[in-house]
Parts: C-alpha cells; sequence; structure tokens
C-alpha cells in the first residue's frame, strides 16, 4: 500500500529568494543565482550562495544565531514559513529533515589550529595551551548534522518525533518519505520534512573538487508541512515511491539555476518542478516520491 | 503477523567494545563488572585537559574513518554469523547505520594548514557519515533502502526504529542496522573538555563514568560498533532462524530545550519512552528493565530519572535501572546499537548489567538501580534509552521471542 500525506505548506530559501512562485516565475525566465563567489583560495569559482537569510523573526534569543551553522541557517526560515499558522500541538508536531555535508568549520578552528601546530608538525602541549584557549567550546556540537533539526525544534518549540539523515540529494527524500509514513500510519498529526544544505564555503569546494563533482554549488533549504490525506486547503499530495540502490537517479532540471543544493537537491526538485523525484548519488540509495495534483 | 502487523525480530548480532571484540567478550565484561576506560593510548594525551578514554584495544588506522570501516566490519561479521544465510534478495534487504562524520587526524590537519595539502577521493568518502552505511550495502549486496541516521548520541537507535519501521511495512524483509563511532582524538577530546561535558576525575580512569552517582562529573568518550540483523518474524522462522528476542517497540521525541542541556523534567525522555511503551501496546508495569542513556553528567542523569518517573508512574519506583557506559564509557552514535544488543542479551539470559561505581546514588536520581553486581531475574521486556546532543531522543522496547 503507498502511504500518501497532503502538502499544506512550504518553505523555501534558496539564491533565487525565499517564496516559491517568485523562484518558479525567475526559473522560467531564464534567471539564475548562480554567480562568481567571493572566497579566498577558490579564485574563479562559481556557485548559487544565498543571500541572508534574516532569522531574526524566528529566534527566541538574538544570540541563538551564533550556535548556527550555514544548514541551520537556512532550514530555520524555512522551516518557520511552512509551518506557518498551524494550529496543532507542537507536543506532537514531527521533524525529519534531510542534512547532507556535515555543517562546516566556517575557519572557527583555524587560529586554534594554528596555535596548535610547530614547524608544520603537531604540538600536543600546544594544543592543551593555546590551541584550548583558542578553540571555540561549541564548535563539536555546531557541526553535528542534527543540530539543524535541533535548532527548529527550540526555536519553534517542537517537540514531536524527529529524525537528521544524511547523505547527497536523497537525503532529505528520505526525510520526505518518513514523514509522508509518520503521518499516514497516525504516529504524528503533521509533520515538518524537507533538506538543507550549504555548498559554497571553501571546505565544500574543495570536497567536491576531490569527489570529482562538476557543476556549481548551491545552498538551499526546503520544507513542506505534512498533514493526513484529505486535510483541506492542501496544496497537492505526496505518495511514498521506491527506494533502494537499484533505481535510477538522475541530474535535476533546476540545477543550472540554482546549484547542485545537496541534500536539498531532490525536494528543491519537487517543488520547483512540480512533478515526481527520483533522486540519489553515484552508487547510494536513490528515493522516490510522487507528486499528486489534488 | 502482531495486531494486523508483521513481528521483527533480532537474529544476528555483533559487537566490538572497549570491553571486548564482540558480543559474548563484551557481555562477561558486564557481568564482571570490568571497566574498559583507562588512559589514552593512541597518542600522548598527558598534557590535553583529559587524558583517558574508552578506547578499542589495539585500534589503528590511517584515519577516524577508516578506523569505523574496521569496527563495523568486525561488528558486521559477527551479526552475520549469528544470523546464519540470509536467503532475500538483494532489493528486499535494507541496511540503516547510525554515525557521525569522522574526523580527520589532526596531525595531517595541522600538515594541511600549512601545506594546503588535499585529502584524496578516498579519505574524503571515508569521511562522510554515510561510509559506513554504504560498506555494510556493498558487503551484504543490499540493493533495498539504505540510509544514514546522524542524530548524535541517539543515531543508531533511530537506525534500528528506521529499521523495525520498514520491515512492519514491508517494504523489505530483513534489515541490517546499527552504528559505528571513533571520537578518541586530541579535537574531541579537547572539545568535549571545553564543553564540559567530560569527566576530569583522572586519578582512577575506571571509577571515572559514574552514572547516578553522587559524584558523577560527567561522560568519559568512548568508541565501537554494534550491528544487528532484523528480521521479519514469519520469514526468520520460515528459514529456520532462532529469533534471539522480538523488537516490539520504538519511540522517539524532540526536547526543544538546549542543544547542550537536557530539561531538568525530563519530558522529552519521556515522551520516547511512552511512545516505545504504546507503540509495543504495553503498560509501563509490563517493562523490567531500562538499559538507561546514564551518561554519567549531572544534567542527563537526574533529567532521565524525571523522565522515567513520568512515563511509568508508579512503576518508575520499581522497574530495575542501569547504566552499562558506567563500564563502556559513551559510543556516542555507535551507543544505541551496542545497548539494544546488551538490552537484549540481559532478557535473553535472565540477567541485568550493572552500573558500577555506584556507590552513593544521588538522591535526584531515587530509581531501583542495579547497583554494581549484576541482577539475575527474568525480563519480558526492556527499554533501552539513548538520547543525543540537540535534544533528540530514542527508545527501543526489546521482548523475550515467545513465539
Amino acid at each position: 500500500m503507498s502511504l500518501r500525506a497532503a502538502v499544506t505548506g512550504i518553505g523555501i530559501v534558496c539564491a533565487l529568494g525565499e517564496d516559491l512562485d517568485a523562484v518558479r516565475a525567475r526559473i522560467a525566465a531564464g534567471g539564475s543565482g548562480v554567480r562568481p563567489l567571493a572566497i579566498e583560495g577558490a579564485e574563479g569559482a562559481v556557485g548559487a550562495p544565498v543571500e541572508g537569510p534574516n532569522l531574526r523573526p524566528w529566534l527566541t534569543r538574538r544570540k541563538d544565531a551564533r550556535l548556527m551553522a550555514r544548514p541551520s541557517r537556512l532550514l530555520l526560515p524555512a522551516a518557520a514559513r511552512a509551518l506557518g499558522d498551524w494550529a496543532g500541538d507542537r507536543e506532537e508536531l514531527g521533524l525529519f529533515f534531510g542534512v547532507g555535508r556535515e555543517p562546516a568549520d566556517g575557519g572557527e578552528s583555524n587560529d586554534a589550529l594554528s596555535a596548535m601546530v610547530d614547524g608544520g608538525r603537531l604540538d600536543l602541549e600546544r594544543v592543551a595551551g593555546r590551541g584550548r584557549d583558542l578553540y571555540p567550546p561549541l564548535l563539536p556540537l555546531k557541526s553535528l548534522p542534527n543540530m539543524a533539526l535541533a535548532h527548529v525544534s527550540i526555536q519553534l518549540g517542537v517537540r514531536g518525533p524527529g529524525g537528521t539523515f544524511t547523505g547527497g540529494p536523497e537525503a532529505g527524500v528520505q526525510a520526505l518519505r518518513d514523514g509522508i509514513a509518520a503521518v499516514a500510519e497516525g504516529r504524528c498529526p503533521a509533520v515538518l520534512a524537507g533538506g538543507t544544505d550549504a555548498w559554497v564555503d571553501a571546505g565544500a569546494l574543495r570536497d567536491r573538487a576531490r569527489m570529482g563533482r562538476t557543476g556549481p554549488p548551491g545552498e538551499a533549504a526546503v520544507v513542506l508541512r505534512l498533514e493526513p490525506e484529505g486535510t483541506a486547503g492542501a496544496l497537492f499530495l505526496l505518495e511514498r515511491g521506491r527506494a533502494g540502490l537499484d533505481l535510477p537517479g538522475g541530474d535535476t532540471p533546476h540545477r543550472a539555476a540554482l546549484g547542485h543544493c545537496g541534500a536539498a537537491d531532490g525536494v528543491l526538485a519537487l517543488v520547483v518542478g512540480q512533478g515526481d523525484v527520483i533522486v540519489g548519488e553515484e552508487a547510494g540509495t536513490c528515493c522516490e516520491v510522487r507528486w499528486i495534483p489534488c | 503477523m502482531s495486531g494486523g502487523r508483521r513481528r521483527v525480530v533480532v537474529t544476528g548480532v555483533g559487537m566490538i567494545t572497549p570491553l571486548g571484540a564482540d558480543a559474548p567478550s563484551t557481555w562477561s565484561a558486564l557481568l564482571e563488572g570490568r571497566s574498559g576506560i583507562q588512559r589514552i593510548q593512541r597518542f600522548d594525551a598527558s598534557t590535553l585537559p583529559v587524558d583517558f578514554a574508552a578506547e578499542v584495544p589495539g585500534l589503528t588506522g590511517p584515519d577516524q574513518g577508516a578506523m569505523k570501516i574496521t569496527l563495523i566490519d568486525r561488528a558486521l561479521d559477527e551479526a552475520l554469523a549469528g544470523a546464519g544465510a540470509l536467503p532475500y534478495p538483494g532489493e528486499r534487504l535494507g541496511v540503516c547505520m547510525g554515525s557521525e562524520a569522522a574526523r580527520p587526524d589532526l596531525g595531517v590537519l595541522a600538515k594541511r594548514v600549512r601545506s594546503r595539502e588535499m585529502p584524496d577521493r578516498d579519505e574524503v568518502w571515508r569521511s562522510t557519515p554515510r561510509a559506513p552505511t554504504e560498506h555494510v550495502a556493498k558487503r551484504v549486496g543490499a540493493l533495498g533502502p539504505t540510509s544514514t541516521v546522524s542524530t548524535a548520541c541517539t543515531s543508531s537507535s533511530q537506525a534500528i526504529g528506521e529499521g523495525v519501521l520498514r520491515i512492519r511495512r514491508g517494504e523489505v524483509d530483513a534489515m541490517i542496522v546499527g552504528g559505528v563511532d571513533v571520537l578518541v582524538d586530541p579535537v574531541m577530546v579537547t572539545g568535549f573538555s571545553l564543553l564540559g561535558a567530560l569527566s576530569t576525575s583522572g586519578e582512577n580512569p575506571a571509577a571515572a563514568s559514574r552514572p547516578f552517582d553522587r559524584a558523577r562529573d560527567g561522560f568519559v568518550l568512548g568508541e565501537g560498533a554494534g550491528v544487528l540483523v532484523l528480521e521479519d518474524a514469519e520469514l526468520a522462522l520460515r528459514r529456520g532462524a532462532t529469533p534471539l528476542v522480538e523488537i516490539r517497540g520504538w519511540g522517539c521525541s524532540c526536547n526543544a530545550y538546549r542543544i547542550t542541556d537536557s530539561p531538568p523534567d525530563g519530558r522529552g525522555a519521556a515522551q520516547a519512552m511512552s511512545a516505545a511503551i504504546e507503540d509495543a501496546g504495553l503498560s509501563p508495569g509490563d517493562i523490567g528493565y531500562i538499559n538507561a542513556h546514564g551518561t554519567s553528567t549531572m544534567m542527563n542523569d537526574s533529567s532521565e530519572t524525571r523522565g522515567i518517573h513520568t512515563a511509568f508512574g508508579e512503576a518508575g519506583a520499581t522497574v530495575s535501572v542501569s547504566s552499562t557506559k558506567s563500564m563502556t564509557g559513551h559510543l556516542v552514535a555507535a551507543c544505541g546499537a551496542v545497548e539494544a544488543i546488551i538490552t537484549a542479551l540481559a532478557v535473553r539470559n535472565g540477567v541485568m548489567p550493572p552500573t558500577i561505581n555506584l556507590d552513593h546514588p544521588d538522591p535526584a536520581c531515587d530509581l531501583n538501580h542495579v547497583a554494581n553486581v549484576p541482577r539475575e531475574q527474568p525480563v519480558e521486556h526492556a527499554l533501552t534509552n539513548a538520547f543525543g546532543f540537540g535534544g533528540s531522543n530514542g527508545s527501543v522496547l526489546i521482548s523475550r521471542w515467545r513465539g
């Protein structure tokens, strides 16, 4: 039996803006968010970075933004917009997200690392001395993939079931599939599900080059609010399709305009293309969700 | 089928921990009350803020990613040997592993800061959280759904939950689930000690991890891997396998509190435990044993205690509770799987492993502790908890197999 859920809210943060209709219109008109990146050590590289986003409307404490790595910063506004004016019990609202690359250090530990090195070799006494003084204490936590979900949970007061999947573009779709199942099986009255990823920092560009990836990188978060089939005001329905290693994964057409957005890519393809998606990467799992108009 | 849904059994387990290279040796050490925590051997930690941890003896490799693959391979070998030949076609077999990214060796990183030398393609792949999942899928020939869960200390508990749900839905006939982590390196030791999360009681490392004790002062970093073979019960029996235990319930929740601490009232933990008990169609009074998350931090242990009391009501005073992290240390992304295996063995053998170093139970942790020595008592149903940084909670309900 195929499990289905209704999509009742959408939040998007990408290089072409934070309004889905406007993003689709810009892409249809040939617009692109891909541009030269101003990153030291990656001169000449292009990508599709996001301006902002502005987190203030959704932060319970302004200083919490400092604890957020890039995928968390992208995810929070997308999740908040997808949640919208949902009036249900947030104790039961589920959160399922795909997060791709482990949130990057962003250079925060560079001073500490430099202070730990003597003549190109690690000096453990320096690690315990100046290196320790310079090491950002919250860095180990900031760089965990599940922190994106944690920040959404904390800032929006959501306490239901949740899970973070990591991987390539299928990670966000895997999260969607879990969200659809949680709603269809009655484990949650509603779920926020989607993906977030950021590939336009220096470390990510280096990793992409090493992995032989081509095409412009991007960053984005896309979140859908899922509720039981039959919920009034549904925008469209989603149905869980297949998942496995023997499915054909493929390119997604939005990449020319928004770059490859990693774990957000499959969900981005779904909402921008308004059609079924099967996504995956290399020899990894492919996941499918089907888009059904209401 | 039970109540119209497929039942899920465990037919093979494998683990490698600081206490032993397989499940029997780890289990024996737990019953002996032996600690796997000692001075760090892998590198000179004498100048670091904490110089002890729970290492897997003799574990080496060019980087953390390679060590994770070594660990998961050994746990997988043992689990597959126990389960026997799995007759399922690749597309009916799935994999879900709990794993975090592997950090590059600090010495190598230091060299790279200077030389701008790049890691090679294999090292980049090995460092991704999904590397153990893809490795396991390739080894067992799984072509069904595979995924990687990264929810810090809840990761592999959640991987088990994923596996159970996929079998129940009929998406697959069997799942290889589990988790792996390697965190004992200078950056992690420094980072977690700066957070104030690690025990600094280094005079006697074996006594440093003391969950629920008044004198507890933090957790001890560990490493290891655990793998479970989950199967549809009917199909497992048809192929002649002997189920070790049944996984009957699964629950998870978010705390919406802080990224570093658990809420003092333990509400998220209570929610996960209650969800698992409800999923199993049981009542709190049916549960005989809880393998607690019990990290040995002041906050976790008192919060978990409150959560147990909230979820269990009156039965919270009588259910037996222990934390095996007192001996294994905290295996982070692997702890959910390793502790699920320990719980399965407790149910199967009718013996609950103890919390060692529990000399002066904290009044804020008023539970029926299995303190310092194992407790022999038949256990029909047991819970194993895993709670992660960022406030993700998972609880797996394991039952004696009754056919």
